[in-house]
């Protein structure tokens, strides 16, 4: 229980788009794919998908549509839209960005002060 | 882009919203079967499945909710959902949501009563026009020494000088209360009549609800009195006639002219009692001529004034000044160290009921801050437990504001609930009231309603309860980090902090403990009262009855004589006698006589006003007014006897230096005093007030100072409500002129006497009650919550051997501290309100001791009780459940 980490407030969005941009996925699929690209190493309740993904929606950087699951279910699609590419594209950079100079700082050794 | 896709979201959301809501569904549906789906494949039998997906997938409303509220809802619709939402967590803790709206209803409610009451008395603008610009008059003795030199009313006489010659008063008016007799179908009736000047109508601006109000010439002119009734004596008396403008009423044996019915509500200047007709001073002298003339020492009639345009009330001020310096030149016999004061009436209505109302509506105030600090606490309890939920929510990117929203939106649901019952009880309260007004013989004009002045205060009650209920504990609640919250336990373990709630509680304690005290006091205040002695018997059972009869000299006596006789010969009936008065009449002392101090020189402005009664010879027997020395009143003193005089042991001391006096001569009168022989001493007794310092007072024979306006007063050995309808039956047979103008027993009587500190010791009690009521509750929900919390550890220590009385004990302990310090600290707040009410206690000291006792033994059982049901809860509580339930 305790290898896997919480979600960081505000981060949901961000593994949201970046699943989705391998190609466009049902809600249960965004799951497993989270769980898939993240080595099971993060937790997600089921349910708390679903608002992050309608403000998505709202935001315009998801866009829908209904299809067929693989095993012949119908489900709701989701793709991103040209904004949603670029936001991904922006968050990462500014959450690369982020996780470099907190490990620096981690990482800094007192006769570098 | 994103703008018109969001634009569109929302659009479609609202247009479809139906529609929405089943896609939204069969998303999640779908959600959870691709899942059980998957479970299916790894093994599992597929119910077994999909409870589990179920489980997985969380609390599917509430991420419905959430989703649909991240999809875009309107403000209109996010509170409908907050509304949704809150009922239903409402639901989920009947207890508490109950709880919550009965305390709120309570506290709410008796604040609605009392502003509603507060308002009647004194808030209200009177019905008249421009009731901020009238200018109240007041005409003050200075160094006042007699009760009978305080009255501030001015005289007929003098109501024309002052509207003749103060030129910064555009107009004045005067009014003054009397009784008349009204002839109806069902026999003579006796009506609380407002004498008022002539130019009163136009005065007040009043509109009539049925015929005209004739100006100030045409009332003048008329040659038949004319009468306007107030709304309730058309309805009630006259059935309310539509054709009743214009005809005769039998009125004083005299005949008069109804011209008006003023609508409902109206009653001029007064506040507690409602004038049933209104007779202008023209009509009036009609029936009595002698009044044209009346002295200007008699001063009945209250004065009101409007300045001219452009006038300030300083001019008048000044102006006045010099009025009352020529008339005291005028007239010194009257007006000498006189002089008229003007303030605005708005300021100085009812000085002694704008401090009760004040005090009372404080003192409902902290109920009500209590009753807040409760549900307060409760919601602090409910929201602790749901911190799991606004940890998700947060985690979920919900903002802070949103959840305080939330939050606020539920107390508003609580409060708009309390509301309404609030309304109900105060609506019940306030029809109570006239049944705990004292019967005075005539109507009381308490006019309490629940109008929109007291439905706006009701709501600002209720918006700033929710603020205060609401607010706080939605504060403390949301301040969540959401990793912390997520991560710990539902229940954190051990002995939780709650220093917000501890501090809730021990303020209810205090203001509780500080109410009680005062409710203590002013108890203490109404027995000392009670148990005062008089100067008469007060206790025994008697019927009064004040008449009215229309004889003069001998045939006054044989009737006064008849009267008494055909009342001892009533069944029950011990012994009757009449007198002028009796203690405590509705007009405080009454009347007085001037005596003159031994060698004073009579002049114009000598001697000194003394109360007095006119008594038969049976006064002093029936009334049990004991004779210090010399004798009672006997058949000597028939009107053509030698002048004789009782006098109290205050006047004899006054007078004389000592009360052995029998014998001497009494000089009664300013100018030309009348000799009297002191044939005895009486008892001093309370005349005017329970709490008045010893007052002089003269007893003067029935049959030498005859009076047409009497009291009949007759004992009985049995009931004297009983005996009441046979004595005023019996009156009416002796005398059929006779007008009885009230009657009651002398239990009621005495009542009035101590009504304003029954009242106020009634009020603060129920009061009192209510708050350590609400405080036990909220002392119980503190201390359950706390055990509940603690459910844990209580398993642990018991599972590791603590004795149960051991886990009691340190329950109750945590209950005790609370209670004591609270105890404290309104001991403390009950010094400085004791103070504050001071005034109104008598022969109990504002710091008594035995009241702060027994009041915080009070307090403390009453904790001890609240704290019981949760420690004996801990005591039930089986550890090995305990410690399973994490």
């Amino acid at each position: 229980m305790n290898e896997q980490a919480q979600i960081l407030p505000g981060t949901l969005d961000l593994l949201i788009l970046r699943a989705v941009s391998l190609g466009p996925l049902h809600g249960y699929g965004i799951l497993l794919r989270i769980g898939q690209i993240s080595g099971n190493a993060l937790l997600v309740e089921q349910g708390a998908l679903y608002p992050g993904l309608f403000r998505l929606v709202r935001q315009g950087l998801l866009k829908t549509r209904w299809g067929t699951s693989e095993n012949n279910r119908r489900a709701k699609f989701y793709e991103l839209t040209v904004a949603g590419r670029k936001r991904l594209l922006e968050e990462t950079q500014s959450w690369n960005r982020l996780v470099a100079a907190m490990a620096s700082a981690l990482a800094a050794q007192p006769e570098e002060l | 882009m994103r703008l018109l896709a969001s634009i569109r979201s929302i659009l479609l959301s609202r247009m479809h919203r139906t529609e929405f809501r089943d896609e939204m569904d069969e998303e999640l549906r779908a959600h959870m079967n691709l899942r059980a789906d998957d479970l299916v494949l790894a093994g599992k039998m597929r119910d077994e499945a999909e409870r589990q997906a179920r489980v997985e997938f969380g609390g599917y409303e509430r991420w419905k909710e959430a989703s649909h509220e991240a999809a875009g809802g309107t403000v209109g619709e996010n509170l409908l959902r907050d509304l949704r939402f809150g009922l239903r967590i409402l639901r989920r803790s009947p207890m508490i949501a109950s709880v919550a709206i009965v305390t709120l209803a309570l506290g709410i409610g008796a604040n609605t009563a009392i502003f509603s009451l507060v308002d009647g008395v004194w808030l209200r603008p009177l019905p008249i026009a421009d009731p901020a610009h009238l200018v109240a008059l007041e005409s003050v003795k200075s160094r006042a020494a007699a009760q009978s030199d305080q009255e501030t009313g001015s005289s007929y006489a003098e109501f024309a000088d002052l509207r003749q010659r103060v030129p910064a008063f555009a107009d004045v008016a005067a009014a003054d209360r009397r009784g008349v007799a009204l002839e109806t179908p069902n026999g003579l009736q006796m009506l609380l009549c407002e004498v008022v000047s002539d130019n009163y109508f136009t005065f007040m601006g009043a509109q009539p609800e049925l015929g005209r109000l004739p100006s100030e010439s045409e009332i003048e002119r008329a040659d038949s009195p004319i009468l306007v009734l107030s709304h309730k004596t058309w309805k009630r008396v006259f059935g309310g006639d539509p054709a009743i403008v214009g005809k005769n009423v039998n009125v004083k044996g005299g005949l008069a002219t109804v011209m008006a019915v003023m609508p409902a509500g109206f009653r001029g200047t007064e506040r507690l009692i409602d004038p049933q007709v209104y007779v202008p001073q023209s009509s009036w002298t009609m029936w009595s001529p002698d009044e044209l003339n009346a002295p200007r020492t008699i001063r009945e009639f209250e004065i009101y004034a409007r300045l001219r345009q452009g006038a300030t009330l300083d001019q008048a001020k000044a102006q006045l000044q010099e009025l009352s310096a020529d008339l005291s030149n005028s007239y010194p016999q009257a007006n000498a160290g006189r002089s008229f004061i003007a303030e605005w009436q708005a300021k100085t209505s009812n000085d002694g009921m704008k401090v009760i109302s004040i005090l009372v509506l404080a003192i409902a105030g902290a109920v009500l801050l209590i009753a807040c600090t409760n549900i307060a606490n409760l919601l602090l309890a409910l929201n602790d437990s749901r911190r799991r939920e606004f940890a998700m929510r947060v985690a979920l990117g919900a903002t802070r504001g949103r959840l305080l929203r939330q939050l606020v939106t539920e107390c508003a649901v609580l409060a708009t609930l309390g509301v309404a019952g609030a309304l109900v009880l105060a609506e019940w309260l306030i029809t109570l009231v006239p049944k705990l007004m004292p019967d005075v013989g005539f109507p009381l004009g308490f006019d309490f309603r629940i109008d929109h002045r007291v439905l706006l205060f009701t709501a600002v009650a209720g918006v700033v309860s929710v603020l205060l209920c609401g607010l706080l504990p939605a504060r403390s609640s949301t301040r969540i980090s959401p990793l912390e919250a997520m991560r710990a336990k539902a229940w954190p373990g051990g002995r939780a902090k709650m220093p917000a709630r501890k501090v809730f509680v021990v303020a209810q304690l205090a203001v509780s403990t500080a109410l009680l005290i005062a409710t203590g006091l002013l108890v203490r205040t109404l027995l000392n009262l009670e148990a005062m002695k008089m100067g008469f018997n007060n206790r025994q059972n008697a019927v009064l009855l004040s008449i009215g009869v229309n004889y003069q000299g001998p045939q006054l006596q044989a009737e006064f004589n008849a009267l008494t006789d055909r009342m001892r010969a009533l069944p029950g009936a011990k012994d009757a006698s009449i007198a002028r008065v009796v203690p405590f009449a509705d007009s405080g002392g009454g009347a007085t006589k001037v005596v003159l101090a031994p060698g004073e020189t009579p002049s114009e402005t000598a001697g000194m006003p003394v109360w007095f009664n006119s008594v038969d010879n049976a006064y002093f027997r029936v009334m049990d007014v004991p004779l210090m020395r010399g004798r009672s009143f006997d058949g000597r003193d028939a009107a053509a006897g030698a002048p004789v005089a009782i006098v109290n042991q205050t006047l004899a001391k006054r007078l004389f230096g000592s009360d052995d006096v029998v014998g001497r001569s009494l000089r009664i009168g300013r100018q030309n005093p009348l000799n009297a022989e002191i044939v005895g001493v009486a008892y001093d007794g309370k005349y005017g007030d329970v709490t008045e310092t010893q007052q002089p007072y003269l007893y003067l024979p029935l049959a030498q100072d005859g009076q047409r306006e009497v009291t009949l007063i007759v004992t009985t050995s049995g009931s004297a409500t009983a005996l009441l309808p046979a004595a005023r039956k019996a009156v009416q047979q002796a005398s059929p002129d006779a007008i009885v103008l009230n009657s009651q027993t002398l239990t009621d009587h005495m009542q009035l006497a101590t009504y304003t500190n029954r009242m106020a010791a009634w009020l603060t009690a129920s009061l009192g009650a209510l708050a350590l009521f609400l405080t036990a509750i909220g002392l119980y929900g503190v201390i359950a919550h706390g055990v509940s919390r603690r459910t844990h550890e209580i398993g642990v220590r018991m599972a590791l051997g603590a004795r149960r009385a051991t886990v009691f004990a340190s329950i109750l302990k945590d209950g005790l501290v609370l209670a004591l310090t609270g105890i404290v600290l309104g001991t403390g707040l009950a010094f400085m309100l004791g103070r504050g009410i001071g005034d109104m206690l008598y022969g109990v000291n504002p710091s008594d001791p035995v009241t702060f006792f027994g009041v915080g033994t009070v307090v403390l059982v009453t904790s001890v009780l609240a704290a019981m049901g949760p420690a004996r809860r801990a005591l039930s509580i089986e550890p090995l459940n305990a410690l399973r339930e994490e």
